[in-house]
């Protein structure tokens, strides 16, 4: 190796970065070479200064500005992951359009083919053509059970028929009657963690207005709730002389028995209309913590300067500035505490009619939802089948005109190229 | 990284400031004079390092142990404080082009006495001058390796070049030192 080459890998010696090989060429050549030597004792001076040199300190109020900074971007973060999800389903949708159209498209025709009698009337009402259903229904499904169902399918494809009414008409009237789902979802979801306000109206026609609101409060009572408003009118007196009462009730009961008030209020009479709601303030509930903690983490940090302070001036600033802390503190307190109470107990409003006699509606007895799957699913084959049949019919109706077109097409292009070699 | 740190890096990905601010407070002043010696202005490197920083914390979900946290922590500074140099530099063209063009040539020059005793204070507080005379890509390697004890390995992924780059820069570096010092004649001239 000559000084050149050594010179080159000088710096990585001194920084100890250096094949072994290589390195003790290098260290043999160094010691016989003055020039090269110099410069390797120059340099491990320069590196030894160089970790001497000292670092500049921190402005400060470094780390309070970090802080503050630091809180802002935490806000800022939480309000955008909204947005970001949004932004996702769009992009999710952008991306599928071509796939959604093609199935919406799909959908659409079949849902069209079925619902519009007009266009394909002829082919509907042939007797022929139902038997042909029956009988292929018959052949895949061996239970009276599912005959029932692929016989209102059938019927269903009738188009504006009574029997297909009758199972949208149940669906309609079972509806009412269950928002059992939603209120069991809500309670999953508190169990995890998030804070939710609940609040429902309900509002029902009954025989007895004092006894019913004696059993209202007797349930709550039991259920750790209260009244928190009450009144009650006198609405008319009727020729014997009773009073009939209407009013209006609004109670809060604990969170975790909210469906089961529900559940017993519904018992009480007719209900003429539910409305329910539930509100999730996870997220200002948690920004409004954290907000306390970092007001206090200053709180404590202004305190320990307030120690060293040593002038009167200083003092009294800094007093001032923890108070004004100190209120902040107090009122995001006093919010928390409100939410905790607010989602801690449910309100229920129940408004009170007071009626004569309550008509008994007879509830149609459920089909369960097997039997309803399998209807719907015939229904869509059935609909799907009954598409692809009216297609193929359709082609082979316009066969005539098509073949003709075609030939007629074939005869043109002919004439054309005969001509254009001519 | 030590478990201690794991743990607080686990929180501060969650969105945790507290935890955040303890991990980084051994690196942060070394964060900061790092931004100093790109920056030069107090005002200007104490910004760049908190937005380093902050930058740091939103997209600390991004850091997968792929190297050490400290490496993964400055080359966010040093990018920040490039972004910085090059925003300035648009702002003022000409002055940034002659600031910058210090011992650019190396000259073989073996003409200057050896290094003899020395007054360290004096001398760190020169070499400090001299380190700032050079060109920014050799002071930036210079600084990382001998200010900071990091390693060739280290240099390279913090500034994202190959090691073999970091080596001839360190070499280049400081061979321009040497001839800056001599110049300033901070080392004792006496020969033995």
């Amino acid at each position: 190796m000559n000084c050149k080459d050594v010179r080159k890998y000088i710096s990585s010696l001194v920084d100890n970065e250096i094949d072994i090989d290589i390195k003790n060429e290098v260290v043999s050549h160094i010691e016989k070479c003055d020039d090269c030597k110099k410069i390797y004792e120059e340099e491990q001076l320069i590196k030894k200064l160089s970790s001497q040199i000292e670092l500049q300190e921190l402005p400060k109020d470094f780390e309070s500005k970090l802080h503050n900074r630091l809180i802002k971007e935490v806000k800022v973060k939480d309000n955008k992951k909204i947005k970001f999800n949004t932004k996702k389903v769009v992009k999710l949708f952008n991306s599928n359009k071509k796939y959604l159209l093609i199935a919406a498209v799909f959908l659409f025709t079949v849902v069209l083919y079925n619902n519009n009698p007009l266009m394909i009337g002829n082919d509907y009402g042939s007797p022929g053509m139902k038997e042909a259903f029956v009988e292929e229904s018959r052949g895949s499904v061996d239970s009276n059970e599912m005959m029932k169902n692929s016989v209102s399918a059938t019927f269903t494809n009738d188009g504006g028929s009574k029997a297909e009414m009758m199972p949208e008409s149940d669906l309609m009237m079972s509806e009412p009657e269950m928002p059992t789902p939603t209120v069991t979802t809500n309670n999953s979801e508190y169990q995890t963690g998030r804070i939710i306000i609940k609040n429902g109206n309900i509002n029902l026609d009954i025989l007895d207005f004092d006894k019913t609101v004696d059993d209202i409060k007797n349930f709550i009572g039991n259920h750790d709730g209260y009244v928190s408003n009450m009144n009650s009118n006198v609405r008319y007196i009727d020729d014997s002389g009773r009073e009939f009462k209407y009013g209006y009730l609004e109670i809060k009961i604990i969170s975790s028995s909210f469906d089961e008030f529900l559940k017993f209020a519904k018992e009480l009479g007719r209900v003429n209309g539910t409305n329910f709601s539930s509100q999730d303030i996870t997220n200002v509930y948690r920004d409004t913590v954290s907000n306390i903690e970092n007001l206090k983490i200053t709180q404590n940090r202004l305190r320990d300067i307030l120690l060293k302070s040593t002038t009167v001036e200083e003092t009294l600033q800094i007093e001032r500035e923890l108070t004004r802390i100190r209120g902040q503190i107090d009122q995001l307190e006093g919010n928390v505490k409100n939410w905790d109470r607010l989602s801690q107990y449910a309100t229920i409003n129940i408004s009170l009619n007071e009626v004569e006699e309550i008509e008994i509606t007879i509830k149609p007895i459920d089909t369960n939802i097997l039997q309803k799957a399998t209807e719907a699913l015939m229904k869509t084959i059935n609909s799907i089948r009954l598409f692809l049949e009216n297609l193929f019919i359709s082609i082979i109706a316009y066969s005539p005109f098509i073949f003709t077109t075609i030939i007629l097409l074939i005869i043109v292009r002919n004439l054309y190229k005969k001509r254009g070699l001519k | 990284m030590s478990d201690n740190e794991m743990i607080l890096l686990e929180k501060a990905v969650n969105g945790d400031i507290q935890s955040f601010e303890l991990l980084i407070k051994k690196y942060q002043k070394f964060a900061y004079n790092i931004a100093l010696n790109y920056l030069k202005n107090i005002d200007e490197a104490e910004d760049a390092t908190q937005e380093a920083l902050i930058k740091a914390f939103k997209y600390l979900k991004n850091f997968h142990m792929e190297s050490k946290f400290s490496t993964w922590l400055y080359r966010i500074v040093i990018n920040t404080c490039k972004d910085e140099l090059r925003k300035k530099s648009k702002e003022n063209n000409i002055i940034s082009l002659n600031a910058n063009d210090t011992y650019e040539d190396e000259i073989e020059d073996l003409s200057y006495e050896p290094l003899k005793t020395i007054e360290n204070k004096e001398l760190s507080n020169g070499l400090k001058e001299a380190i700032n005379q050079l060109k920014i890509k050799y002071k930036e390697v210079i600084i990382l390796c001998d200010v900071n004890d990091i390693s060739y390995n280290e240099i390279s992924d913090i500034l994202k070049i190959p090691v073999g780059t970091v080596r001839s820069r360190i070499n280049r570096g400081r061979k321009m030192l040497r001839k800056i010092i001599n110049e300033m004649e901070l080392f004792d001239t006496e020969s033995v």
